[in-house]
Parts: C-alpha cells; structure tokens; sequence
C-alpha cells in the first residue's frame, strides 16, 4: 500500500481520474507542440537567419564608422523640418485631447447619459483608432491641401483613438464614492447626468493626475512623433 | 421633523426589503436603529434620500413628501436632508476646507462653481463648519492625510455646510477605534442638540445607542420590532433583533 508524505494510505486514483489525467496531459502537449510550430513557421516566413547578424556585423559597423564625425553642416536645414515635425505632433495631440475628452466621457460607462451615446462614442473612438494615420492624411490632404496642417488634423484624429480610450478608462477606474456622497448633497444636474463640478473635480482629480504626464510627453518622446514622420510621406509636413 | 409613513420596499424579485415602516425624528432628536445585518437599516436610509425608490408610503421632510418627487424637485425638495455614511467618501486631493464647501453646491451653481471655484462666503462657513467639528487647524491639510476619525469629522461638517435640518448616519462609526466612535457619537448628539437637527443614526453597536440615542428603534427582517426610549429599551428586546443572526 502507498502512503502519503502524512503516512496515511494514499488515496487510489479511479479509472476515469486516470483517463482524465492523461487527457489532459495530453491537450497540454498537444498545446505546447501547437506553440512551437507556430513559432518555426514565423521563422521560417521571415527567413530568420540569426548567423548573419555575426557574419554581417562588419557592414554595420562601416556604417556607423562612417557616420563620424557627424556632418553638422547639414543642421541649418534640417533645423526647421525638425521644428515642424514637432510641432504637428503637438498641434496634433491637442487636437485629440479636445476631441478625446468629450468623447471618452460619453464612452465611459459610469458618466455616460445613455447606452447609445456610450456605444456610439466606442464606436467613434476605435473607427479613428482603427484607419491608419496616412489614410486620414490623404484625406486631408485632399481637404485643406497640402504642408504641415493636414499632417497636424491626420495625427489629431487619430490619437482621438488611443486617448479616448485612454481616459475612458481611467474615468470609469475612478472612486466613485466622494461623487456619490457629494450627489447626495443636492449638486446640480448639467447636460448629463454629471454635475459640471463634479466633472470638473473628476477631470480635476483623476484624470489629470494619471495622464496628464503622459499627454504632455507624448509629443516629444511617444507614437506621435513617429506619426508626425510618418505623415512627412504624404506630403504633409514634418521631416 | 422627518416622518416616515407606510414606507414599503419590495425588491422585482418579490423579496420584501421594508415592510410598512414608521418612524418620526423630531429637531434636536437622535434616533439609533439597531438590527441585525440584512435587516434593512441602509435599506430604510436609501429610501429616506431617495437613492431607492420605495413601492408603497411617504417620506415627509418638514411639509414635503418626497416620494412622488422627481428630477430637479426632489434635488430642491432633498436639499435639508444630509447623509454620512461608514466611509468618509472625502476628495482626498483636495483640502479639507474645499471638501467642506462642496457640502455648499447644491445651493449654488454658477458659472465660477461649474468652473471648480466655492463661494468666498461657503469658504468662511466652511470654516465655521470645521471649528465646530474641532478641526479648524486641519482646514489646509489635503483630505488624504486625514485619520478615519478626523474624516468622519470633516464628512459631518461637510454635512453642515448643506445646511440639514435632517442627517442620516449610516454606521458613522464603523470603522473607527472605540475612543474615536465615542467622540463621533458625542458630537452627533451635541450639533442635534444644538442645532436642532433630527439625526437617524444606523449603528451596530449597541453600548453607543444605549449612552447617546434619545430613542431607539429595533428594525427585523424590514419591520419595526420596538420604538421606544433609550431608557426603556431592554437588553433582551436588543438581542431578539439578532438572534436569527447568531442562529
């Protein structure tokens, strides 16, 4: 007879816990199996050769040898292109937040007015999120013409995408109980079902606290920056 | 001051919450309720703020029903009736006097209120407010840094700043230390007394509703089982309300 580690009698496994042990055992191998062939095919489908960044790593270090010095003499022109691209991702990123912020309190589930308004502004924000940044370029190109301000509209609206989401979800993440406690006092209802103080408190308090630093950083240093070159290729702005 | 008359609750379920309920808290009166959990206490004060609407009674604030009101006149009609409740529930980023003077905006709404901006003239009440709560040296401090007794503190002056001539007090001790509930209790009793405002408190502690409560009522299974003075309140008629509880 086994015992346990106590040396009490171990207990027999049935039949059908055995078969289900080994069913089991079974789909997790087959799992992991799965995985694997999924990664070799990745693999295989981008020619992964992993020996040649070895092989190879010479060329790369041509190049960088030939990158210095660096040629400062190219600056000058460059300088206002840079200021460009700069200053649509951030011309850029204020156009979003004004339209991201209305939309994301209709598109958060604890300040919506209605469940229309809230699909509606979750449809909005992930159809802007969705069209890539060229697509809108083009299209705004073809409105206003081109040079920087289309690129500037491109990347507004569709950083619309990922801020209203973004608040959104910080919204309906916020401690709802001094808003509670605060309704209870008699504080006036305004175009929604939220008090404008309370809303301001909210944005105030919360909101602000939690993405104010990455709003003000995005410009500098996050996708819209990439978007703002990106949008350069239609020609519509920016370096 | 606040009557409650036939008040009934019952669920779309069909379960019954509350189940003809009467009860009166005249100015200056503090009145316990004491029950068991389940019982219907935070039922009967949902209902009193209207947070549920009852099935069946009426709730009178002074000369006002408030159970056929609706919208923006059961907003004006509210305005007398306060509530605290276990938790603070302060804006704990703001001050402590900005969190008073938010008990002030259901009077006003300006433009400069809309804005986030308090009336200078709700600012200095504010601060009347706190020094009768004893915290006139915490006005300045952030909400946050409060103790669980010092925001209760700030939720009742809060309270004050809305005016009441009715508070509600859902388990305003709960989650506090002995000394601290005492100190609670002790101010409830004073600003009823001193501002003759009716006070309906929700307690589990039965020792806090024998020292401070002028009445008290025994709420089992959404029914009213005594409603008497503290003085003739029985220790046996306290334990019937929680012997199912025990069971």
């Amino acid at each position: 007879m086994s015992l346990d580690i106590a040396g009490r009698p171990a207990p027999r496994l049935s039949g059908s816990d055995g078969w289900r042990r080994a069913l089991t055992t079974a789909v997790h191998c087959a799992l992991a199996l799965l995985g694997i062939a999924i990664v070799v095919q990745a693999l295989i489908v981008v020619e992964a050769r992993p020996q040649d960044l070895i092989t190879g790593i010479h060329g790369m270090a041509d190049i960088i040898w030939r990158a210095m010095p660096p040629d400062f003499s190219k600056l000058p022109a460059a300088a206002w292109p840079t200021l460009q691209t700069l200053d649509i991702a951030l011309f850029g990123t204020m156009v979003g937040i004004v339209i991201a912020v209305p939309l994301a309190l209709l598109a958060a589930a604890n300040m919506t007015p209605s469940r229309y308004a809230y699909y509606a502004a979750r449809a909005i924000i992930g159809f802007t999120r969705a069209v890539p940044d060229l697509v809108w370029a083009l299209l705004f190109v073809t409105a206003v013409g081109l040079g920087p301000f289309p690129g500037g509209l491109a990347l507004g609206v569709h950083s619309v995408g990922m801020l209203g989401r973004l608040f959104a979800e910080t919204i309906e993440q916020m401690d709802m109980a001094p808003i509670h406690a605060l309704e209870l006092t008699g504080a006036q209802i305004l175009v929604t079902r939220a008090e404008l103080e309370l809303l301001q408190m909210r944005a105030q308090l919360q909101v602000a606290r939690n993405h104010l630093e990455d709003v003000l950083h995005t410009p500098l240093s996050g996708p819209e920056l990439a978007l703002a070159k990106s949008v350069a290729v239609v020609p519509a702005g920016g370096s | 001051m606040l009557r409650v008359r036939g008040l009934s609750l019952r669920y779309p379920n069909g379960k019954v919450a509350l189940s003809d309920f009467e009860l009166t808290v005249a100015a200056g009166e503090l009145v316990v309720v004491l029950g068991g959990n389940g019982s219907g206490k935070t039922t009967l004060l949902r209902c009193i703020t209207r947070t549920l609407k009852p099935s069946a009674g009426e709730i009178w604030l002074a000369d006002t029903d408030l159970c056929p009101l609706e919208g923006e006149r059961l907003r004006r009609a509210r305005l007398p009736l306060a509530m605290i409740s276990q938790h603070a529930s302060l804006v704990r980023r703001s001050t402590v006097l900005t969190n008073v003077a938010m008990g002030a905006l259901g009077r006003h709404f300006t433009l400069h209120t809309a804005l986030g901006g308090l009336p200078s003239a709700e600012l200095a009440a504010a601060r009347g407010h706190l020094a009768e709560v004893g915290l006139a040296d915490l006005a300045e401090q952030r909400a946050g840094t409060l103790s669980g007794g010092q925001a209760q503190r700030v939720a009742i002056a809060r309270s004050l700043a809305q005016q009441p001539r009715v508070l509600l007090a859902d388990e305003p001790v709960a989650s506090l230390d002995p000394e601290a509930a005492e100190d609670i209790m002790r101010l409830l009793q004073r600003l009823a007394r001193s501002e003759r405002i009716a006070v309906l408190c929700v307690l589990h502690q039965v020792e806090l509703a024998y020292a401070y409560a002028d009445r008290v009522i025994g709420i089992r299974d959404g029914r009213i089982a005594f409603d008497l003075p503290r003085s003739q309140v029985s220790r046996e008629a306290v334990h019937r309300l929680y012997i199912h509880e025990a069971a």
